[in-house]
Parts: structure tokens; C-alpha cells; sequence
């Protein structure tokens, strides 16, 4: 027995237009009608599409194992003879469900969470509007790009997405930094989309259709539209060039550059998009598109070293950091790289348990952070203040749960699912494993570096700042994603039976897990349970490198803090480069940009002096004659007569000659 | 099916003028209205007309190939005549021959939309010498109604190049600062250009002498004789060369664009709108009504060089955008870039890309057409363009800053808005024109063009973006003694200019979402009309070949020309590449025949009907 | 007997002593009574044909021509007036605006 058709089709259609419907009203009746009542629009909308995507779950975990799949059309968006068939579908499976359990539900706290936060003493921010309206549009977009039945409607989404993040980082637009990180996220996402477009078209030019599931069909089974074998290269071709895309949406690295700048827009913009959802896109591609993927093994090599370079290259830059959301940008970006590794040794179904549990700590940390930015008014620079423990009790502690779980302290959500990626990593490329620890001790090290220099020492603020805890409406929504943030981890455990893997199981049975090479290597160490060392021993080194990272983040930053200065002044230079992000912002300035503007200088002067002089140099041939000719218009009235006369006599002269 | 609704259309803007005519002199605002009646008259007709079309469309779905909405009327005929096995035929047949299929009426409601639109935007920016504007605006309209509905050859050249006059005007005596030089720019740029197609197409009714025994302008005829493969691959070729020199000049093509800025940016407000909105598109509909379905084999050949160019131009044009500093200038530029997509599409020469092609320059009309309505409404306020001197205006004018990014988003593509429908059918034509999905023969172009034009996509969100940053956000910057709120202009957009707006933004919304009505009746339209499938060519000669559709009967003398993805090059070798020189002198030796080049004199010159 | 080639010299005298006047004179008035010298050589040439070809159609167009002579009379007369009060002179060299 199949799902039931319909009442999905109407949850989807429920999850999509809720908040859109929720966006609509709050733009349109926001500014006049609702104004500080706005929130309640997107909330209601967010909501209904979060219950909807509750029992859109339940739909899904109670049909059949083998049944958990279904294609839903909507209705038919280009259609075409010529066969460019595209329709409105959506596809439902284990993975579309659990992605919008966790974007509504996060956008669903972000929300509340808000409400408060772009007030200014209980009076809405200007815009406070404009800002619900983004928001429901996002969740929208998000929706929209999970639910999807076919690349176009994932690319819509994708670029949906990246627009409701260029309006929300934008959103204080007369900053002109805020406008500017605007553009350049919207830019380098379009790079991105640059090869992920590309890999669309490619996908369609292989396989005929942009439909998940001829295409995902045909690519498993190795051939083509008109049936031929599929070459290596064609595959890896249009995996590589999807991955451009992710690398583009997830920040990877060399497209990073996007999601530090982002920091500008408002922190619960931070905490839905940069953190939990937009993101994780990428990754929510490559776990849908298994079927290529896994099929090219150069393409998860790359994918791999990708994720690991990018987890640790995001690692470093944190160290030095001292904006608060700009460390939990790099912390992310270095979480992403984790999703890209564990995606890349063929264990998407840890990438994405990892999605899971970073959603919540990551969120987390970040409405954390605006919490802090609330109290201190506006300022989120560690310099400026410090010792808040006191001074934002129920902040400080949220903030402390989120910490641990991000830096995989034992027992909490981030602990185990960063510990499966690691350990899949270190069974299929070991330099690539080692890479992921080293970077997890560097998370436990920046992480409570952050913690121990904002909440510990002596209590200073910024001048003129009265600093009080947040509302209820701030902190509600912290203690639920700190209950997450704890608790989320157990999905994926042996406590339920591994219930998260399980249920992702179909989605990755003919892709990801049946083509793992690694597959033999992983399984046998668990299937043997040979001693506590192969099945604990792992997660044993994890923990003890989160600790030991705690501890020595304590050490420099609260016990003897003169040690910070001492390792800043003994490799300055060393500083001087990962506080200035290894100079790639500059790098691509200079390598890119600037010479592309020069470009543009050049053609505007092509066009004006070359093509216009060939221009003028071909009008000019009867401008000249005209000026030698002119002389024949005397003006005078005789002058014409004579020509006249001369002419007559010419043709007398020829005819009767 | 017959139906006078299309004179109507033509006629009714001129109509109009002679009514504006009437009130006494300087009476502003009842002119003003009038002309607003009368373009929304037109509108109203031609929804009507659109309605009629599908109405007619759906009725005749066995002929899909049909024009609708005809009408013929005799126009330069002669007392001799000839009989041909479709019956008898008048030695010169020239017509007054209207009808509209999919891709017509679709550009015929694109100009019946933007003009009222530029008409109302006009109340307060034109304030001299009223009458006469309004009375330009209209015969503009006459003009670019009649280019879209003509299916003759020759009446399709006259309407386009009575759409010169009026708009010479209008940028000589309503334009910015640099008017007069633009204006003769754009006229002789452009003029020069037609006139090289007036050429080609007196000796396309010679040739059609030479092939069919009388001489035809008609557009049907005529695209069955190239169909038939009964011109010769040179003579191809240089017709083509001929036509594209006009079309390729108008659409604005890489090389020959540079009078697009000038004029572009020199025009009144409503000038720019119709110029960008439905002039440009002037040149590409050429391309896909004439050119390519009439000379297959020469499209084909030169449609690699032709996608180079518009590569070339996507690219160069996004460049030179970035760097302006004078937002029109930045639109006109941008307006380059995109038509470039358009003619990719156009010569993919599959259906999904000329479909795509043709859903672009409607694309590109409306938003390109917004952005220079957005444009003048700044100008209005602060009396320059330069972005150096105006920014972060977001704050003060909140309803522009929502249009403006709202039409910079369809501009560069955005999935939901028209602008993406478009690309992405553009794109997708191009990568699978070497295939036969779609019963069309395969095309010229490949994936590799694809990757080059693709970086449009990322150049062209480049200086949209750069503009809106610079234009609306950051602090705000504005020159002294403004903005100029006099003439009933306030700080933001008043109602009547959100209410211009409004029906743009509302097309652009509903093409992008459901595109489907539309894009249907554009795929029947390029099936059919721009690219058929052309007769099975029979090897033997004498065979007569039979068009089902027309009912046309052809007996060929010559050999059959071969199809160009047929590979046998032993039997019937293909003349590849130019004979310049023969098609010269046989072009000046037309008066005698006996001075006939002889590389002529081997092939077959009789006409075919004895 | 005096054939038509005398008559016809004569008209040609004619035509040619007016075409000489109209192209050397600078007096308006003058270049227009040398048209109209011009207009009678050309009558005489016509009433020679007449004669010549035994028939009275020539005498008629000569008729006609005295019409037309007069009719260019009034409207070269009445613009050289105009002229006249524009630059209070008449001298044909005056009038060179249209000058390339």
C-alpha cells in the first residue's frame, strides 16, 4: 500500500503556502494595518506549515518500508512538446520530511524569538514588517527547495533561498556594509549557481528529463536517455558541477567567503539561514542526488577533501576571531565541511543526522549570540565586554549547553554525530579523518574561547549600556533548542536503535550505502565487535579532545590569560594571517574583481573609440564628399541656371552624337 | 480565419492621431487624456484580438500552421498572368497581407501593453509641445502593430522603417542633452543597416521570379521556396548576410550596437521604454520570421558565428555596464546582454530555444521596459542619472526601491519571475541542440556555448546588484535643491506611477508562474512557421514535391540540395562557402542576360512553372 | 521662299540671346524679361513648325505659350516684389542663403 497520494499533496501544498500566505499578509497589511502585531502573520503561517510537516512525517513513518517514496504533481509549469517537460511536483521521502521538520520547526522558534528581538525598548524596529515578510518568504523558499520533485524546482528554491538571504542580510540597508555582505552573498551564490545550473542542463542533455526520478533511475543503472552506456567522465562532470552549486550555497571552501559578511543582517537571520537551513542546501543536495554522486568516485573524492580542507581552514580563522558571530560563521562553515566529508565517504546518512544536530546547537548559539547583542546594544565584539555570566544569567547558561554540544563535549547531540562522520572519514581516506579531529580539538578551543572571554572575568559592558536578560520570548526559545541541542544526539544512537539511520535508510539504500567502497572496511570493524577499543575507542579520542580543548581554552583565556598575549606576540605573523582570513577576501578582490571591473573599462572603451571609428570612418566617406561637392551650391540663382544649361547641352550632345 | 480585427489594430493609432489633431491648440491635459483613451482603445482591441486568436487556434488545431485573424488584399499586382498547378497567379503578386500566429500576438500585446503605460508616464515629463508627442507615440505604435502583423515581405519592411520616423523625432526634440546626435545616430545607423536588406529583399522577389515564375512577396510562398531547397546555397547566404545586416544592427547585435547607448540614454522616458520594450525586438522577430525559416541552410552555417557574437555581446555588454556610471547608459548596456541570450536562442534552432527566444523578448520587454520607467522617474525627481551623485534613496522612496529591485530580480533571473523562464529555455535549446528530441532536425549550436553564455548569468546579476546597492542603499546622498517635487510629483512614487508599474510586475509575476498558455502557443509557432520541417527531398528531379500544409505544387529542374546532417558528399556536392564574385556579377549583369557569369550558366535559371 | 530653318534660326537667336541675358544679367527684372525673350523664341519656333507642317496646331500652342508667358509674368513679377521688400534691392547676387 502507497502513501496516500492526496493527503500529501495538500500538506505539501499547506507547507508551502502557509508562509508564504503569512509573508503576503505581513507585507501587505504590515505597514498600515498590523504593525506591531505583525509577527503574528508569519508565526501562524510558520506554524501551520510546522504542524503540517509534523504529520507529513507521520504519513511517511507510517507507511511500509518499501513505500516510503512518492512523486506528487502539482500542475504543469513549462510544458512543451519539444520535451522540456517541466511540472510542479513534489517528492516525499524520509529525507523531505525530517529537512522540514527541522526548517519549520527552527524557523518556527527564529520567529518567536524575534518578536522581541527587533524591538528596541517593547517599540518595533523600523522595518519590523519587511523583516516577517522575509522571513515567511524564506521558510517558503526553503520549502519549496526540500519539497521539490525535479532539479528546476530545486534550483528555484536554491535561488529562492539565496535571495530571502540577500533581503534579510540587506535588511538593515543603510548600513552600507550590511547592503554590500548583501550583494556579495547574492554574487557568490551565483557563482555557485554558475556550475550548478550548468550541471542541470548537462543532467538534462545526459538523461533527457529533470525529473528526481528518471534521472536518479537512469544514473544508477549507467545509462543514458537513448540508452547507451554512461561515461565516467559525463558523470563526474555533472557531479562535480552540482557540487559547485553546494559549495556555493554551504560555503565551502574557495565560495566561503559569502557567510562571515553575512553576520550583518539581524542575528535570528543568522540562526534560520546561515546556520540551521540555507546552508545545509548544499548538503540536502548531495544526500537527494546520492544516485549520482555515489556512482563517481573522483567526484566524492573531491567532495571529501573538500569538507575536511573547509573544516579545518574554518577552524583556524576562528581562533583569532573576536566578533562573536563571526566566530559561530567560521564554526559553521567548519560544521558544513563536516557534512561535505561525512557526505563525501559515502555516510550521508550521518551528514545529514550532523545537519540535524547542528541545526539545533547552532541555532542555538546564535540566538545566544542575540541575546547578548540585545543586551549590549547591539555590539557583538568580545573586546568590549566581558564577565556576563552575572549579568545574563538564563543567556549564559543556553549559551554554555550550546558550547558543549558544539564542541562535542561527551553525551550531547554534537558529540555523537560528529563522532560517526570522523569515524567513516578515518575508515575511507585516514589523513582526511585526521583532519576532522584535529579540527574537532580547534572547536572545542575556539568554541569556549569565545564562551570564557564573553561570560568569564571581570564584568565590564560598553559605555552606556544597561545590560538586563532577555524576555520570554527570547528565552523560550532557547530552553527548547537547548533541550534539542542535549537530546537530538539520541536519535542516532543505540539508545533508539539507531532510529534516525534507520529511517533515512531507503533513501540512501541503492545510493550512498550500496556503493560505499569503504562499506567492507566500516562494517566489518562493528560487525566483529572485536574489542571496546574498535567500538568505543573512537568516540573515546573525540571526547577526550573536546575536553581537553575546553581545558585549554580555560587555561590561556581564564586561568592565566597573559598566555593569549604571549602566542599572539610570539608569531605575529602567524596572527596577522588568520585574522585577516588567509587574505582571500583580498585575493579575490584583486584577482578577480578589479580586473573584471578593468574589463569593463576596456569594452566601454572599445565602443567608444574603436567600433564608433570604424563608424565614423565609414560615415565619413560621404561627409567628405559632401564638403568636396559643396562648392557646387553657390546659392546663386545664375550659378544653378548655368548647370542647368550644361546639362541640357551634355544630353543633347550624347543623344545626337 | 479571416477577420478585419488586425487593420483595426493598425489603423486605430493613426485614427488617433487625426482625432488629437482636432482640440484647439494648447490644451495639455485633454490631449494628454485623449492619447490615453485612445492607446487603451487600442489595448482593449487587441486583448480582444488575443482572445479571437486562441479562440481561432483552438478551432483549427489540425492546421496548425495556419495564420489567423488574415487578411489579403491585393496591393501591386499585375494583368499578366501565369499559371502555376496551384491555379493562376498574378506575374507580380505583392499584398497588403496581415495575420499573426503564437509569437505575433503575443509581441502585438507586448506593444499594445507598454504603450499606454508610456503614454500615462509621459503626463509629467513631457510639458512642451504636447500634441505633437502624442501624435508621434501613436504613429509609433501604427508602425510597430503593423511590423508584427504583416506576413508579406514587403509590407513588413515598410512598417519597419516607417517606426524610424516618429522615433527620430522623438529623441531629436524630447530627448536629453545630446539629442540631436543621437537621434541621427540611431537613424542612420539603423537606416543604413535596412536599406542593405532593402536589397536583399528586391532581389528575394527577383529570385522568387527566377524559382516560381511570378514574383511574390508573400511570406509563405516564399518560406516553402526556401524550405524546398529551391535557393541556392549562395544566394542563401547572401540574403541572409543582406537581411542580417538590417536585423542584426536593430536587435542590437555585438559589433553594431554602439548606437544603443546614445539613443537609449538620449531618449524621453516613454521613447527609451518603446525603444527597449519593442523596437530591439523588432530585429529578432526578422531573424525568426524571415530569416531563418525562409534560408535554413545559411542559418545553419552562420548560426555558430552569429552565437559567437551574441556570446561576445552577453558578455562585453555586462562589462560595460558594471563601469557606467549613468544608470540609463547601465540599462542600455544590460538591454544588450540580454537580447544576446535571446538571438542564442533563437539560432539553437530547436523549439525549445526559439520559444525561449521568443519568451525573452516579451521577458525583456516588460522588465527592460519598467527599469526605464523606474529610471525616468528618478530623473523627474533629481534631474540626473549619474550614481555618483544619488544613493541610498531606499529610505526616502520606499515603493521605488521595491520595484526596482523587484524588476532588477526578473532581470537577472530569478526562478519565479519571467526572467528564468525565458533563460532557462534559451539555455536548454542551445545545450540540446545537437539532438532530435523534438522532431526537428539537429542544431548548430552545443554545450559549450552554453558554459560561455552561463556566465551571463553571474555578470548579469553583477550590475543590477551594483546599481540597486549604489542606487538605493547606504546613506542617502542627494544633489542639492532636490528631489523636485513640482508638477504634482511627490518624494515617492505617486499613485498614477505605481499604477504603471503595477501591470508590469503583475505580467512578470504570471509569466513566471504559470508560462504555459503562453509558451504553448509560441512551441506551435516555431514548429510551424520558424522552423518546419522541410520536405522530403527527393534525389531524382522531376518529382514534384508537395507541401501538405499549403497545398503548393513544385517541380524542381535542379538536383535536390542536400540537407546539411546528411553526410553523402559524393552525389550532389554542396557548394560550401561564398561564390562572391559570381553572385556579384550576376547581380549587375542582371539587365543582360546574355552577360551572365558562367558558373550561372550550368545550373538551371528557368522558372519552374512552364 | 524662306524655308522653316530660317524661322527656326530665329527662334534660336532668340532662345539663345535670352539665355545669355538670364545668365549675365544681375538685375532681377532684366533676368526675367530675358526669360521672357526666352518664351518668344521658343513661339516662333513653334508658329515656324506650324507653317512648315501646313497646320494651325503650332499657332495654337503659340497661343498658349503667350498665356503661360504672362501667367510666369505675374508670379516671377510678384515674387521679385517680395525680394524687393526684403532687401530693398535688385541684385541677384544678393540672394545666396541657400549657399552649401
Amino acid at each position: 500500500m502507497n502513501m496516500p497520494l492526496d493527503t500529501i499533496k495538500y500538506l505539501g501544498i499547506t507547507i508551502l503556502l502557509a508562509p508564504l500566505a503569512g509573508a503576503v499578509l505581513a507585507g501587505a497589511l504590515g505597514p498600515k494595518i498590523l504593525r506591531g502585531r505583525t509577527h503574528w502573520a508569519t508565526i501562524l503561517g510558520v506554524a501551520a506549515a510546522f504542524v503540517a510537516s509534523i504529520m507529513l512525517f507521520q504519513t511517511v513513518r507510517t507507511a511500509p518500508v518499501t513505500a516510503r517514496s512518492a512523486q506528487v504533481p502539482i500542475y504543469e509549469w513549462i510544458s512543451s512538446a519539444s520535451g522540456a517537460d517541466i511540472a510542479v511536483e513534489f517528492l516525499v521521502d524520509p529525507l523531505t520530511s525530517i529537512m522540514l521538520l527541522v526548517v519549520t520547526g527552527i524557523a518556527l522558534l527564529v520567529v518567536i524569538y524575534s518578536r522581541d528581538y527587533m524591538r528596541h525598548h517593547d517599540h518595533p524596529e523600523p522595518g519590523y514588517e519587511r523583516f516577517f515578510a522575509y522571513l515567511g518568504l524564506f521558510v517558503f523558499s526553503m520549502c519549496a527547495l526540500v519539497l521539490g520533485g525535479n532539479f528546476i524546482l530545486l534550483y528555484l528554491g536554491w535561488e529562492a533561498v539565496g535571495l530571502c538571504s540577500y533581503l534579510l542580510i540587506g535588511f538593515y540597508y543603510g548600513k552600507p556594509a550590511a547592503s554590500a555582505a548583501a550583494k556579495k552573498a547574492f554574487l557568490v551564490n551565483r557563482v555557485g549557481d554558475f556550475g550548478f545550473g550548468l550541471g542541470i542542463f548537462l543532467i538534462y542533455v545526459t538523461f533527457g528529463s529533470l525529473e528526481y526520478g528518471p534521472v536518479f533511475d537512469m544514473a544508477a543503472r549507467g545509462i543514458t536517455a537513448t540508452g547507451e552506456a554512461l561515461s565516467s567522465e559525463r558523470i563526474t562532470a555533472i557531479a562535480l558541477l552540482l557540487f559547485c552549486g553546494a559549495c556555493g550555497k554551504s560555503a565551502q571552501l574557495p565560495l566561503h567567503v559569502w557567510l562571515p559578511d553575512a553576520m550583518e543582517g539581524p542575528s535570528p537571520v543568522s540562526a534560520l539561514i546561515h546556520a540551521a537551513t540555507m546552508v545545509t542546501a548544499g548538503i540536502y543536495m548531495i544526500a537527494r542526488c546520492g544516485a549520482i554522486f555515489a556512482v563517481s568516485p573522483v567526484a566524492m573524492n573531491v567532495v571529501a577533501a573538500v569538507g575536511a580542507l573547509t573544516a579545518l581552514f574554518a577552524a583556524t580563522i576562528a581562533l583569532v576571531q573576536t566578533d562573536m558571530k563571526r566566530i559561530l560563521a567560521y564554526s559553521t562553515i567548519s560544521q558544513l565541511g563536516y557534512m561535505v566529508l561525512g557526505a563525501g565517504v559515502y555516510a550521508a546518512d550521518s551528514a545529514v543526522f550532523h545537519l540535524f544536530t547542528h541545526a539545533f546547537f547552532k541555532a542555538l548559539l546564535f540566538l545566544g549570540a542575540g541575546s547578548v547583542m540585545h543586551a549590549m546594544g547591539g555590539i557583538i565584539d568580545v573586546r568590549h565586554f566581558s564577565g556576563l555570566r552575572r549579568l545574563l544569567p538564563a543567556t549564559f547558561l543556553t549559551f554554555v549547553i550550546g558550547s558543549l554540544a558544539l564542541a562535542g563535549f561527551p553525551m550531547l547531540s554534537g558529540f555523537f554525530s560528529k563522532d560517526e562522520i570522523i569515524h567513516h572519514a578515518l575508515a575511507a581516506h585516514p589523513i582526511l579523518g585526521g583532519m576532522g579531529l584535529l579540527t574537532a580539538l580547534l572547536t572545542a578551543f575556539y568554541t569556549f574561547r569565545m564562551v570564557f572571554l564573553a561570560f568569564f572575568g571581570p564584568q565590564r559592558v560598553p559605555e552606556g549600556v544597561h545590560p538586563h536578560e532577555s524576555g520570554s520570548w527570547m528565552l523560550v526559545p532557547l530552553f527548547i533548542l537547548s533541550i534539542g541541542a542535549i537530546g537530538a544526539g539520541y536519535f542516532g544512537t543505540g539508545v533508539t536503535h539507531k532510529a534516525f539511520h534507520h529511517f533515512l535508510e531507503p533513501v540512501f539504500a541503492n545510493t550512498f550505502a550500496s556503493r560505499n567502497p569503504h562499506h567492507a572496511a566500516s562494517h566489518a570493524a562493528e560487525a566483529a565487535h572485536a574489542s571496546f577499543w574498535a567500538d568505543y575507542g573512537l568516540m573515546l579520542i573525540s571526547g577526550t579532545l573536546a575536553i581537553l580543548g575546553i581545558l585549554a581554552a580555560y587555561l590561556i583565556y581564564v586561568a592565566q590569560p597573559w598566555l593569549a598575549g604571549l602566542a599572539k606576540a610570539t608569531w605575529p605573523a602567524a596572527h596577522r594571517v588568520l585574522w585577516k582570513k588567509y587574505y582571500v577576501d583580498e585575493a579575490y578582490q584583486a584577482g578577480i574583481v578589479d580586473p573584471l571591473r578593468q574589463s569593463g573599462r576596456v569594452c566601454v572603451g572599445l565602443d567608444d573609440y574603436f567600433i564608433d571609428g570604424l563608424v565614423w570612418i565609414v560615415t565619413a566617406v560621404p561627409r567628405g564628399l559632401g564638403y568636396a561637392l559643396r562648392f557646387v551650391q553657390s546659392g546663386l540663382l545664375q550659378g544653378y541656371a548655368l548647370s542647368m544649361v550644361a546639362g541640357l547641352a551634355v544630353i543633347l550632345l550624347w543623344v545626337f552624337w | 480565419m479571416q477577420s478585419w480585427i488586425l487593420s483595426v489594430i493598425i489603423v486605430a493609432p493613426i485614427v488617433g492621431v487625426l482625432l488629437l489633431l482636432l482640440p484647439p491648440y494648447g490644451n495639455d491635459v485633454s490631449v494628454r487624456r485623449s492619447a490615453l483613451w485612445y492607446t487603451l482603445i487600442t489595448l482593449g482591441l487587441t486583448a480582444f484580438a488575443v482572445v479571437k486568436f486562441y479562440d481561432a487556434a483552438d478551432k483549427t488545431e489540425d492546421n496548425p500552421a495556419a495564420y489567423h485573424l488574415t487578411q489579403n488584399f491585393p496591393w501591386i499586382v499585375s494583368d499578366e498572368f501565369i499559371t502555376t498547378p496551384n491555379g493562376r497567379e498574378s506575374a507580380i503578386d505583392i499584398g497588403y497581407r496581415v495575420g499573426v500566429d503564437g509569437i505575433s500576438i503575443w509581441l502585438l500585446a507586448l506593444t499594445a501593453l507598454l504603450m499606454p503605460l508610456a503614454v500615462w508616464s509621459s503626463f509629467t515629463a513631457v510639458r512642451t509641445r504636447v500634441r505633437e508627442y502624442y501624435c508621434l507615440l501613436l504613429l509609433l505604435q501604427a508602425g510597430l502593430m503593423g511590423v508584427f502583423c504583416a506576413i508579406d515581405v514587403l509590407l513588413f519592411y515598410v512598417f519597419f522603417e516607417f517606426t524610424l520616423v516618429p522615433l527620430y523625432f522623438l529623441i531629436a526634440i524630447w530627448g536629453g542633452t545630446d539629442r540631436r546626435r543621437a537621434a541621427n545616430k540611431f537613424f542612420l545607423y539603423t537606416l543604413t543597416g535596412s536599406v542593405l536588406t532593402f536589397a536583399g529583399i528586391v532581389y528575394l522577389g527577383y529570385y522568387s521570379y527566377t524559382r516560381l515564375g511570378f514574383l511574390t512577396f508573400d511570406l509563405i510562398k516564399l518560406i516553402d521556396l526556401g524550405q524546398s531547397g529551391l535557393i541556392d546555397l549562395n544566394v542563401q547566404w547572401w540574403l541572409f548576410l543582406a537581411f542580417a545586416a538590417g536585423f542584426a544592427i536593430k536587435v542590437p547585435l555585438f559589433p553594431v550596437h554602439t548606437w544603443l547607448p546614445l539613443a537609449h540614454t538620449e531618449a524621453p522616458t516613454a521613447g527609451s521604454v518603446i525603444l527597449a520594450g519593442v523596437l530591439l525586438k523588432l530585429g529578432t522577430y526578422g531573424f525568426c520570421r524571415i530569416s531563418i525559416p525562409m534560408l535554413p541552410d545559411a542559418a545553419f552555417d552562420l548560426a555558430p558565428a552569429i552565437a559567437v557574437l551574441a556570446i561576445i555581446g552577453i558578455i562585453y555588454a555586462a562589462l560595460a555596464a558594471w563601469v557606467q556610471s549613468d544608470v540609463k547608459k547601465l540599462v542600455a548596456y544590460s538591454s544588450v546582454s540580454h537580447l544576446g541570450f535571446c538571438m542564442l536562442g533563437l539560432f539553437s534552432l530547436k523549439v525549445a530555444g526559439v520559444s525561449g527566444g521568443v519568451l525573452y523578448m516579451v521577458n525583456h520587454g516588460l522588465s527592460t521596459g519598467a527599469l526605464f520607467l523606474i529610471v525616468g522617474y528618478l530623473y523627474e525627481r533629481y534631474h540626473t542619472r549619474d550614481i555618483n551623485e544619488i544613493g541610498g534613496l531606499a529610505k526616502q522612496m520606499p515603493w521605488l526601491a521595491f520595484f526596482l529591485v523587484f524588476f532588477t530580480l526578473s532581470s537577472i533571473g530569478l526562478p519565479g519571475l519571467n526572467g528564468f523562464v525565458g533563460e532557462f529555455l534559451v539555455l536548454l535549446g542551445t545545450a540540446t541542440s545537437p539532438g532530435i528530441a523534438d522532431g526537428r532536425p539537429p542544431g548548430p549550436l552545443g554545450y559549450g556555448y552554453v558554459i560561455a553564455a552561463a556566465t551571463g548569468i553571474i555578470l548579469g546579476a553583477v550590475y543590477m546588484l551594483w546599481m540597486c546597492q549604489r542606487v538605493l542603499f547606504g546613506p542617502l546622498k542627494e544633489p542639492p535643491h532636490t528631489p523636485d517635487t513640482s508638477h504634482g510629483l511627490s518624494r515617492d512614487l505617486n499613485v498614477r506611477e505605481i499604477g504603471i508599474l503595477v501591470p508590469i510586475a503583475l505580467s512578470c509575476i504570471v509569466l513566471g508562474v504559470y508560462p504555459k498558455p503562453v509558451l504553448e502557443k509560441f512551441e506551435v509557432a516555431a514548429r510551424e512557421h520558424v522552423l518546419p520541417v522541410p520536405a522530403l527531398l527527393p534525389l531524382e528531379t522531376h518529382r514534384p514535391i508537395q507541401m501538405p500544409q499549403r497545398g503548393i505544387v513544385l517541380k524542381p529542374r535542379v538536383a535536390a540540395k542536400r540537407l546539411p546532417w546528411e553526410n553523402a558528399p559524393s552525389d550532389n556536392p554542396t557548394p560550401s562557402g561564398l561564390r562572391p564574385g559570381c553572385m556579384a556579377w550576376s547581380t549587375l549583369a542582371w539587365p543582360c542576360p546574355s552577360l551572365m557569369p558562367p558558373c550561372l550558366r550550368a545550373s538551371s535559371a528557368e522558372p519552374l512553372i512552364p | 521662299m524662306i524655308g522653316v530653318s530660317e524661322h527656326i534660326l530665329l527662334g534660336a537667336v532668340l532662345f539663345g540671346l535670352g539665355l545669355i541675358g538670364f545668365l549675365s544679367r544681375r538685375n532681377l527684372i532684366v533676368i526675367f524679361l530675358s526669360t521672357e525673350v526666352m518664351f518668344q523664341g521658343v513661339v516662333i519656333n513653334a508658329v515656324a513648325f506650324a507653317r512648315y507642317h501646313r497646320h494651325l496646331d503650332g499657332q495654337a500652342f503659340a497661343l498658349f505659350l503667350l498665356v503661360i508667358a504672362a501667367v510666369e509674368a505675374g508670379l516671377a513679377l510678384g515674387m521679385v516684389m517680395l525680394l524687393y521688400r526684403q532687401k530693398q534691392t535688385l541684385d541677384a547676387e544678393d540672394w545666396s542663403s541657400m549657399r552649401g
